[in-house]
């Protein structure tokens, strides 16, 4: 019976030991060579002997009812893993053996192939999560934890849909259901960009290509988040949009103000001429109106110049002198019928922002009121003040439009967020305001409901005040410079410059210099003693001209080409940032 | 004893601008315009014939570059000034009227009563004048803050000629495919010219170049 057994089989019969085909073809021992109990422990477990022969005593005490797994040594020097299962009939015993071996190398094999895979999938870069037919996660590596804010055991057992934001983590499920069905998907074997969400609710883009593993029903998603390189195309595409608005509001500005200048000057003629009063009340809203297109030509530049800056501006605006100069473009920057109402104090502090990006900013803000806004009834409002604790100013525009939703209020700000078509002017985002405020040290805020309107407020802090113990730029106390410069027209630059630099400029008499911050000079028929001692009294000199040799080394900023504006310009304003920084 | 008026030559292309100056310099006793041309071609011979005290000379036209026809001027007829007048206020343009020896820069935005004050200063007095807007706008802008020894328009000086028009086709939206062909040349030559002058400028990013060449005017010059 043992010998027709095609597993290995061994009979007990006393110390007699009998092996079938099958057992001898694993232990690689014949029958002869094998053939009493004695033997088979100490040939088989060599070292291991005494133990392994305890072992099956004690098997065999407990009529072998459990099954047991040991190495055996083979002639052949190799080692095997074979599973014994024990059984006693009428006082002797058969062992069945059942050869391991190749089934643990094949488990160890896979085991193996499974940490490698596993390693490859957590040390990809890219996010890798795989979901059931059901949606239901199964894996999620690392790089997937890392993207998304979540650990894996968060994730897993769990509907990919919580990955995603609304309206696609609702319809998720169906995407899935219909294409098992119908086995069609724009999606599958396709690379696309989506949105999606991490744990923290921030939404961002990812590129994501699925594929699916056709006869298990897995579906697995390798991802990347691509919110860097979004942001950089979406600051791109502003730059080029700003650019085509600088490039027409350049070319705006010129033609008006080619026209305007020879429409004043003509008014000027009329005016001089003389008009009856009946005329002279038309003649006056005739300049007003004129003035009102001056305005609006003069507001151009403030959207030409540079809105990509990043970091801290160190620009003062002054909203009341910002306003006075762009009130005639904003205010067109609203659609016909909508009621524009603005609210400046006159006493409100600087704000540390630059003039231009301000401009753009509200343009943004009105833009959007202006759309949001019904065309019968709409009302905008741009108001300012000061918080209450003083620290900040807010600048705020207000409209009765449609409002927002919480979930729209909350991505307002998002780069790629956007409710409508973006075209020409429009569309530049409130992530652009709120970076102009970012770059302020300012803060945003939106109020918002649906159907009533919507508010929304750039808080800027208040710039420090300078001193009033510091040398200051302000009229009423400006520094000196004095000015010893023979040809009229170099003198003359210089005192604009100096003028622009916010300088007091006076010819050189002996007590300007003494009390002058800055000293500018020509380089001939001047004493050079009297310079240092200048200098050794703290005031800066800038030398126009060739510095004679004789002079020797002076600590002086010399400009070799007196027509050379820029340099003469940087000059003069170094000087006035040290003597007022 | 009366002064002799102010003779001002008018180099502007629009016709229509000259005309109201001209109209509005009839009110004043002490100006008079004695000229117009429509680009600054020929200049230096008109300036000969009839003497002007002040030029007063636009800077967008058609025709030859009005910076050096005024150093030309300023060669051969040395007694007449020349005041810009221009519709742009731009770093670049106000330095190359000064290093061209120009003795003012007025915005056509500025009051007709200022421009003709300016008019008066330069010719009475011979010193330099920049107008009220003028002066504004340069003490707005913040290019030289915190004391730059170079700015970033001063830097444009540093530019080839080729790479100074690679530049202005850049900044009129042109694609490097389509300023290649423009110029004849490769589109890496075209893009070794950007290298070139963005390293030049120190300006890093291809939109800050775009915004660049808007602000400086070079799209449209």
């Amino acid at each position: 019976m043992v010998e027709n057994l095609s597993s290995g089989a061994v009979f007990i019969e006393g110390n007699q030991l009998y092996m079938n085909a099958a057992a001898e073809e694993i232990t690689g021992y014949g029958a002869d060579e094998l053939s009493t109990v004695d033997e088979w422990f100490s040939v088989l477990y060599g070292d291991r002997c005494e133990e392994v022969r305890g072992k099956y005593e004690s098997h065999r005490q407990h009529g072998f009812d459990t099954r047991s797994t040991t190495l055996i040594e083979c002639k052949d020097g190799q080692e095997r893993r074979v599973e014994f299962s024990g059984s006693q009939w009428n006082g002797h015993e058969i062992w069945l053996l059942h050869d391991e071996t190749e089934l643990a190398q094949t488990a160890r094999a896979l085991k193996e192939g499974e940490l490698r895979l596993q390693a490859i999938v957590d040390t990809a870069v890219e996010g890798i999560i795989t979901v059931d037919h059901s949606g239901i996660v199964i894996s999620f590596n690392r790089a997937a934890a890392h993207i998304f804010g979540y650990t894996p055991d968060e994730v897993l057992g769990q509907n990919i849909n919580m990955l995603m934001p609304t309206p696609y983590r609702h319809e998720h499920t169906d995407y899935i259901e219909q294409y098992l069905k119908a086995r069609q998907s724009k999606i599958i074997g396709v690379g696309m960009e989506v949105v999606a969400q991490r744990k923290d609710g921030t939404i961002f883009p990812i590129e994501l290509a699925l594929s699916e593993i056709d006869h298990l029903q897995i579906f697995t998603g390798v991802l990347r988040d691509i919110s860097d390189r979004k942001e950089i195309e979406a600051r791109l595409m502003q730059a080029q949009r700003l650019s085509a608005i600088g490039t027409l509001a350049a070319g705006l500005g010129h033609d008006m103000n080619n026209i305007l200048l020879p429409v004043r000057a003509r008014l000027d003629l009329i005016d001089h001429a003389g008009l009856p009063d009946v005329i002279q009340e038309h003649f006056v809203e005739i300049r007003k109106s004129t003035k009102y297109l001056q305005d609006l030509a003069d507001g151009l530049h403030l959207l030409v110049m540079d809105s990509g800056d990043s970091g801290r501006s160190e620009e003062l605006t002054s909203l009341n002198d910002w306003w006075e100069q762009v009130h005639s473009l904003l205010g067109r920057a609203l659609p016909k019928g909508v009621l524009f109402t603005a609210s400046i104090p006159s006493d409100l502090p600087e704000i540390r922002v630059p003039p231009h990006q301000l401009t753009q900013a509200v343009l943004n803000m009105l833009v959007n009121s202006g759309k949001a806004v019904a065309s019968n009834n709409g009302r905008v409002e741009l108001w300012a003040n000061v918080d209450e604790d003083n620290r900040y100013v807010r600048l705020g525009v207000t409209d009765n439009g449609s409002g927002m939703s919480d979930e729209i209020r909350h991505r307002a700000i998002e780069p790629f967020f956007t409710t409508q078509s973006r075209g020409l002017g429009t569309g530049l985002g409130l992530s652009l305001v709120h970076r102009v405020v970012q770059s302020g040290g300012g803060k945003i805020d939106i109020k918002s409901e649906v159907g009533q309107g919507t508010t929304i407020i750039l808080k800027f802090p208040i710039a420090p005040q300078q001193s009033s113990n510091e040398p200051s730029k302000s009229p009423e106390n400006p520094p000196l410079a004095a000015i010893s410069v023979q040809d009229p027209r170099s003198g003359s630059i210089v005192e604009n410059l100096l003028s622009i630099a916010g300088f007091d400029a006076e010819p050189a008499r002996v007590e300007a210099i003494d009390r002058a911050a800055l000293w500018i000079i020509d380089a001939k028929d001047q004493d050079p003693d009297r310079v240092r001692q200048c200098l050794a009294e703290g005031c800066m000199v800038i030398v126009l001209g060739p510095m004679p040799a004789a002079w020797g080394t002076l600590d002086v900023h010399v400009i070799e080409n007196p027509n050379d504006f820029i340099k003469l310009r940087a000059a003069i304003e170094r000087a006035a940032n040290e003597v007022s920084p | 004893m009366i002064k002799p008026p102010i003779r001002v030559l008018c180099v502007e292309d629009h016709a229509f601008l000259v005309d109201g100056l001209r109209a509005r310099f009839e009110i004043e006793a002490d100006i008079k315009c004695v000229g117009h041309l429509e680009s600054a071609e020929g200049l230096v011979s008109v300036a000969q014939e009839l003497r002007p005290d002040i030029v007063l000379m636009d800077i967008e036209m058609p025709g030859p570059d009005p910076f050096e026809a005024v150093v030309d001027l300023m060669r051969t007829v040395p007694s007449s000034r020349v005041v810009f007048l221009s519709a742009y206020i731009r770093d670049h343009y106000i330095s190359a009227a000064v290093n061209a020896g120009a003795f003012g820069y007025l915005s056509k935005s500025d009051e007709t009563e200022e421009i003709i004050e300016c008019i008066r200063t330069v010719a009475r007095r011979g010193i330099f004048v920049l107008s009220p807007k003028v002066k504004a706008r340069c003490a707005s802008t913040k290019a030289l803050k915190r004391g730059q020894i170079s700015p970033l328009a001063s830097k444009l000086d540093s530019l080839t000629p080729r790479e100074h028009e690679v530049l202005r086709m850049i900044g009129r939206g042109m694609t490097r495919t389509e300023i290649a062909k423009t110029l004849c040349r490769s589109v890496k030559t075209i893009d070794g010219h950007r290298e070139k002058i963005m390293d030049k400028l120190d300006i890093h990013d291809r939109g800050e170049l775009v915004r660049f060449t808007i602000r400086e005017g070079l799209a449209e010059a």
